[in-house]
């Protein structure tokens, strides 16, 4: 078991820190979020039936625990772009390089964005998102279409 | 086109290493004590052993239970409190000290909250700002990120001796004679009113004489050609007056100048900062910060809090004045930090020190948070400094009620702060007097 900790974390860590970047905005909160998706498998008394389950189970609580996240009642107080630096002490984007694509997808709503992250980062196939999402893979569908086109919108009004 | 910059921009995303191995350790810690747990559990079955076995089982556990016993006797005691004393501050109407000091040591310390604006005697801290931004500090150290541990620091009382020998080594750094020097020496001497202590008198020597047996040293002054330095030992401050540079006109030069200074006055690896705040008059904040960054987080968060020297130009004067903060501390002890998500709930669930005499609602923003040191305490008493340096978070707590002295375009903050260590492993003595 010690073994199969050490291989889901570090299998999972990343991807799930990434996913969690869209929902917490900031690194502190997202590294909270996947260290209690991690302690969430202790619960789990049952084992898992393929690694895909286990990949659908981490996703499904990461993302419940996003929400719960942006629920609680400080994390809505608590205005996260103000704790980052004033923009002088920010580090610039140098010309010419491609603007924040990630920016425009956090502004997506929650499902849409997970889906586009699940889909276009993870490349996991629209049958498995919607089991990690406990959705209709028609669902699915639907928020990816409706994702990519105010994406396009945004892309081409801001940039 | 999206696919590739959106995976590339994530992939610039990932958690350290050290990070991942305190997961492992923490699932591997929690399934311990899981175990643990549910082995303590009554299950309701009784188990029966033969006889030969369960005296065996008699025996092993007889000669455990006296190695245990001859093992406690040897090793060190954990101290027997267990009351993590953190409590609401909501009931307190005003500003005020607290104890705070590590568990397992007697509670000497005193945290004290910064009174920055007063009315009619009373204040509590608050900021009135245009931009919330104007406040930043250029920290070393990221609230959002702390993890692991944090330092507690002690302080420690110098001597008049010590106090003569690092006055001679700072007016050496500087080129100042210390033999040719005009010496004065301000001291204590307390009075009592019907026995009871009533206060201190302020009076000053020549010589190093105490006027009487009872008072102590508050500060030595030393005049020279260009300046004067002033220490208090006490306080472990010194202060340096002297006229700086012609050519320091713009900010960018001062700060080059006070880090060459701070590099003769024994700082290895000065930094500095300044504010951008102004303040309501439309003055811009007049003090420059130099700090030591050691490498170590705890000691340079601690040297930025306190700032080694905090300097101040004089506008219609080339005198500056420079504040050193002497190196009356030990050199700190580790212990368990808190998030500051952990920190947010404490503060929201009122766990909190502040200055305001209105506590925080739900509905109260908080615009920026910093990590920051807090002073040990100083008794106006004794004249001296004591206790700890604890670190803690520092809530910049937008106000609801923004009619009262916030000129227009002005916002105004009042600061609440939640320590930075884990609430078990402070205590916080409820009972201490406050002299100033």
């Amino acid at each position: 078991m010690k073994d199969d900790f050490e291989r889901i974390v570090y299998e999972y860590s990343d991807n799930l820190f990434r996913l969690c970047m869209h929902y917490t905005k900031n690194t502190a909160d997202a590294e909270d979020t996947v260290q209690q998706t991690f302690l969430k498998l202790l619960e789990r008394s049952e084992p898992f039936e393929n690694p895909e389950h286990e990949k659908a189970w981490l996703i499904r609580v990461c993302i419940n625990l996003c929400k719960d996240h942006l629920k609680s009642s400080w994390s809505k107080k608590v205005v996260s772009e103000n704790f980052l630096p004033p923009p002088s002490h920010r580090e610039e984007i140098p010309d010419g390089t491609a603007p924040a694509i990630l920016d425009c997808v956090r502004r997506l709503p929650d499902n849409q964005r997970t889906a586009v992250y699940l889909f276009y980062y993870m490349d996991m196939p629209v049958s498995r998102i919607a089991q990690a999402m406990n959705a209709k893979q028609n669902t699915v569908l639907s928020w990816l279409r409706r994702a990519r086109k105010t994406l396009a919108k945004t892309i081409k009004e801001e940039f | 086109m999206f696919r590739d910059v959106y995976q590339k921009e994530l992939d610039s995303l990932h958690v350290s290493d050290s990070f991942k191995k305190s997961v492992i350790d923490q699932l591997q810690a929690s399934r311990t004590d899981k175990r643990q747990n549910r082995q303590s559990e009554p299950v309701g079955k009784r188990i029966c052993f033969p006889k030969i076995k369960r005296s065996k089982i008699r025996a092993f556990a007889a000669v455990f239970a006296l190695c245990a016993l001859a093992l406690s006797s040897i090793l060190p005691k954990e101290d027997a409190q267990v009351t993590p004393l953190l409590y609401s501050s909501s009931g307190y109407t005003k500003a005020d000290a607290r104890d705070i000091s590590p568990r397992g040591v007697k509670a000497i310390s005193a945290m004290m909250i910064p009174y920055t604006f007063s009315q009619e005697g009373m204040g509590f801290e608050v900021y009135i700002v245009k931009d919330i931004s104007e406040l930043y500090k250029n920290s070393p150290a990221d609230a959002r990120s702390v993890s692991g541990s944090l330092k507690v620091y002690e302080s420690t009382s110098m001597s008049d001796r010590q106090t003569f020998t690092l006055a001679e080594s700072l007016l050496r750094s500087i080129g100042a004679d210390a033999e040719s020097t005009e010496k004065e020496y301000t001291w204590q001497v307390p009075f009592y009113r019907e026995d009871v202590w009533a206060g201190n008198s302020p009076q000053r020597t020549a010589e190093y004489t105490p006027p009487r047996e009872d008072s102590f040293l508050y500060s030595a002054s030393y005049t020279f050609d260009g300046g004067q330095l002033e220490i208090y030992p006490g306080r472990a401050r010194a202060r340096l007056t002297v006229s700086a540079p012609e050519n320091l006109s713009d900010e960018n030069s001062l700060l080059s100048w006070a880090e060459e200074l701070s590099q003769k006055l024994g700082l290895e690896n000065p930094e500095s900062y300044s504010y951008t705040d102004y303040t309501f008059s439309g003055e811009r904040h007049p003090f420059f910060y130099v700090y030591d960054n050691t490498g170590d987080t705890s000691d340079t968060l601690f040297a930025h809090s306190l700032t080694n020297i905090s300097i101040y130009k004089f506008r219609e004067s080339d005198e500056v004045v420079i504040w050193i903060n002497l190196p009356a501390y030990n050199d700190g002890r580790q212990m368990p930090a808190i998030t500051i998500n952990q920190a947010l709930g404490l503060l929201y669930n009122g766990d909190y020190y502040t200055s305001r005499p209105e506590g925080i609602t739900d509905e109260s923003t908080v615009a920026m948070a910093e990590l920051v040191y807090l002073d040990a305490y100083y008794d106006a008493k004794t004249c001296q400094k004591s206790g700890y340096a604890v670190p803690f978070y520092k809530f910049y707590v937008q106000l609801e009620n923004q009619d009262y002295l916030t000129p227009e375009g002005f916002v105004t903050y009042c600061a609440y702060y939640v320590p930075a260590i884990h609430p078990d492993n402070l205590q916080v003595n409820d009972d201490f007097s406050v002299y100033n």
